[in-house]
């Protein structure tokens, strides 16, 4: 059998024409179409995976933030509360305040008007006292009462300790023995007489006296010589007295002051007033 | 009775003679290259496809897949050698159902002629992948002494490859034959649908024939560095363990 050379040769080149057409239209083609639908899927899923981790990261940013806005909400919700508690701590207390000055000026006012009242009612009372005993000495004053008041007076002379006497004397003889004896009433001849000896008897610089009588006195008898004044005046009593009266009047007040305050003396604000009204009487003391 | 297209003879002028046996080739290879076409002129690498894409898309896939099977390597440069030898011879014996169709691969000289392009193409992917020393020395192990057996094998199994192919295909045709003379009726079918059957196993064994050949040629130093590798993971891993 002979080879047929050209059916195989033929053969040959048929079939490589063939792997060369079949390459270029079959194989490079549909491989490549399924490498770029691989490529396409994994990028997908890719993509996919990305998106999931984007959505994650900013569902977890988000839920950050909402907590941390509730935290600052309860945050400004409670400092609002704290600054309302703190108001109205402050209103209180300034109306508080407010409520006890309003009620201090209250009381100073009720204290000035008392003190006031009790002021007018007492001059008015000790002045009415002693318009009365002035009164009543005035009208008593007759011939009797007279010569107990030059005894009195006389009798003053002997209280004096001797440097007043000295000084006396001295003053008296500085007149030249002039000396004036006022009286509130008008001594009779026989009185005069008895009152010139006994001044005499203890002033012996005396020489000339001259009597005179000052209504101003109201119901005394006074020396007088060159600025020096022996005085026997029942106004020194009634003066005195009226001091003491005024005296006890002031402690009175203070202590019912003092009274007055202890029951509800809850503020520090009236201490010092209370111990004002004390102190005059602790002065007096 | 013809029993070789080869002797068929359509055309003929001096030495250029159109036998079956080039014309059925130029069919086969008319209808290949023409489905190719129209498939991949409108290629689709979204998510929906054509049936034909899908169907030749699932071919290409599977030659690929037995290819990197043998080779264990990227089947890139090998696939359109190796498939277009499947493709080719299983589209050659699918065509025997049609009347007055003559198979080319039931000739000698069309699978010779592809035994012949798998012996050249067995040195050329060996050289290109190991380079001339390289695929040299294949033929010195496992020692020197086996060097002749291995030239020899190299030839007998590339005449093996045409001559099975050839018979199997030629005694299909030539049962049908007898078998017509001695049973006319129905049992023609069944021995037509056998062959039908016997022929795509015959595609099958060929091109893989083809693969194993080509995949030992370029294969032995990818098995020596394979080797390495694993020595290098295991030394890895103890040093690992350790």
């Amino acid at each position: 059998m002979q080879i047929d050379w050209f059916t195989l040769i033929a053969q040959i080149v048929n079939f490589l024409i063939l792997v060369w057409l079949l390459k270029h239209f079959l194989y490079d083609r549909i491989v490549d179409s399924m490498d770029k639908r691989r490529e396409k899927i994994s990028s997908r899923l890719k993509e996919a995976d990305d998106k999931k981790t984007e959505a994650e990261k900013l569902r977890e940013e988000y839920e950050n933030k909402k907590k941390e806005l509730e935290g600052k909400r309860e945050e400004i919700i409670s400092d609002a509360k704290e600054e309302a508690e703190k108001r109205k701590k402050q209103m209180l207390h300034e109306s508080r305040e407010e409520i006890e000055q309003l009620r201090q000026d209250w009381q100073k006012s009720l204290e000035h008007e008392k003190s006031s009242i009790l002021n007018t009612l007492r001059d008015r009372t000790a002045r009415q006292v002693f318009e009365i005993s002035r009164q009543v000495l005035d009208d008593l004053a007759g011939a009797e009462l007279q010569e107990q008041m030059i005894d009195r007076f006389l009798e003053r002379f002997s209280e004096l300790s001797q440097k007043q006497l000295d000084k006396l004397k001295s003053s008296v003889s500085g007149n030249k023995g002039q000396v004036q004896v006022l009286s509130s009433f008008e001594i009779s001849g026989k009185t005069k007489e008895k009152l010139t000896r006994a001044l005499k008897d203890k002033l012996d610089g005396i020489r000339d006296i001259d009597y005179e009588e000052d209504s101003d006195l109201r119901c005394g008898i006074a020396l007088v010589a060159e600025g020096q004044r022996i005085e026997w005046n029942i106004d020194d009593y009634l003066e005195g007295l009226e001091e003491e009266f005024k005296e006890r009047m002031v402690e009175l007040k203070a202590e019912k002051v003092k009274g007055q305050d202890k029951p509800d003396g809850e503020d520090d604000n009236k201490k010092p007033e209370e111990q004002e009204p004390e102190k005059p009487s602790q002065s007096d003391k | 009775m013809t029993i070789s297209p080869d002797s068929i003879i359509y055309w003929e002028w001096k030495f250029i003679t159109l036998n079956a046996t080039i014309v059925f080739t130029w069919v086969v290879m008319a209808i290949l290259v023409l489905i190719s076409i129209l498939v991949t002129r409108n290629l689709k690498s979204g998510f929906k496809m054509s049936r034909w894409q899908s169907f030749l898309e699932t071919v290409v896939e599977y030659i690929r897949d037995q290819i990197r099977q043998i080779v264990r390597e990227d089947p890139k440069r090998y696939l359109p050698f190796l498939g277009t030898l499947f493709m080719f011879i299983s589209l050659s014996n699918l065509l025997a159902f049609v009347p007055e169709y003559h198979p080319p691969t039931g000739s000698i000289y069309t699978t010779g002629a592809l035994a012949i392009c798998v012996f050249f193409a067995v040195p050329i992917f060996g050289i290109s992948r190991r380079g001339v020393g390289g695929y040299l020395k294949h033929y010195l192990k496992p020692t020197p002494i086996m060097f002749p057996f291995l030239v020899i094998s190299e030839f007998s199994r590339t005449l093996a490859l045409a001559v099975r192919l050839f018979g199997n295909v030629l005694s299909g045709t030539m049962i049908a034959a007898v078998l017509l003379a001695v049973a006319p009726l129905f049992v023609p079918v069944v021995m037509q649908v056998l062959s039908l059957l016997i022929g795509q196993i015959h595609a099958y064994i060929f091109a893989i024939l083809a693969a194993v050949y080509i995949g030992s040629a370029s294969r032995a130093r990818s098995e020596e560095e394979h080797q390495n590798d694993e020595n290098n993971q295991t030394e890895n891993k103890d040093e690992e363990d350790n």
